[in-house]
């Protein structure tokens, strides 16, 4: 197994990763429901994106480290310092879909934004994020997950960054176990009862894990 | 346009999208420093500024600001 840098080549991979992360091992993929999409077009949206190569929000190619087995994608996962470039992660990422999705969807999904907002929560800057953390279902049980995030964490600490934090909902156990394994604790949790939150997102209530 | 003129302009903008009356811009504010700025507040702030001065910008512009003297300095050279 070999851990290197993703690149452009990997994007239909990382797509599926993104996709697959973000539906918490549910079926309710929170971009297709909150702007109303077919699978088609949450693909394209998403390899749009990647393809722009925008850094700061764990949506471009460079941020992904990925494990190879004999030249194929077993799984990645991507790594930002938050803040780096001056904005914050949430604010790119909002950037990034209006410019791909368009104002006039963006326009029209105010309502379910609002509502998946009120779990959102603010990524501390400074500290390295891990997201997208997603094995392909024949490698799982090998412990890819745990190599890529210490790799991570190897090199950001190179460059002087130590802790890290990784959101998860609060249903997702498989990954918060792999998380905990890694050194993560749990050192926040939002959740909201408002009910239009199971139709949009893959769990109403999410977690901060943490690393010092 | 001088920046003056864009400030007000500006000001009035942020009043607006914020919904704070007497609102004071500074060419080193940003997200920061209003509580309300989040990334919905942000879209709706780079939409109202655009249709404000007749601009558009393009979506490394507005990655690349890094605070509201740059966005400030990028609607003068729009408007030049």
């Amino acid at each position: 197994m070999k851990v290197r840098r993703a690149n452009r080549t990997d994007i239909p991979f990382l797509v599926d990763a993104i996709i697959e992360a973000e539906a918490s091992g549910t079926q309710t993929i929170s971009y297709r429901e909150i702007f109303r999409l077919n699978d088609r077009e949450l693909r394209d949206l998403f390899d749009s994106i990647l393809c722009e190569e925008i850094q700061g929000c764990g949506w471009s190619p460079p941020e992904f480290l990925i494990a190879e087995n004999d030249g194929e994608a077993a799984a990645c996962c991507a790594a930002w310092i938050e803040g780096a470039g001056g904005l914050s992660s949430s604010i790119i990422k909002a950037q990034l879909l209006v410019e791909f999705l368009g104002q006039g969807k963006w326009e029209n999904s105010k309502e379910n934004l609002s509502a998946a907002s009120e779990i959102n929560i603010d990524r501390t800057p400074g500290i390295l994020q891990i997201d997208s953390v997603y094995t392909q279902p024949r490698y799982r049980g090998h412990g890819l997950s745990s190599i890529l995030i210490r790799e991570h964490l190897l090199q950001a600490a190179k460059s002087g960054t130590r802790r890290a934090e990784i959101q998860v909902m609060k249903n997702n156990d498989a990954a918060i176990k792999a998380y905990q394994k890694v050194g993560f604790i749990v050192k926040r949790e939002k959740g909201s009862d408002n009910i239009r939150l199971g139709q949009l997102l893959p769990y109403h209530t999410k977690l901060v894990m943490g690393r010092d | 346009m001088t920046k003056e003129q864009i400030m007000g302009q500006l000001t009035s903008v942020f009043e607006r999208v914020f919904q704070k009356q007497d609102v004071t811009i500074t060419r080193e504010m940003t997200a920061k420093d209003i509580e309300e700025w989040d990334s919905l507040r942000h879209i709706q702030l780079i939409t109202d500024v655009e249709t404000a001065f007749g601009i558009k910008f393009r979506l490394r512009e507005v990655l690349s600001m890094k605070n509201v003297g740059d966005l400030i300095d990028l609607i003068q050279t729009k408007r030049a």
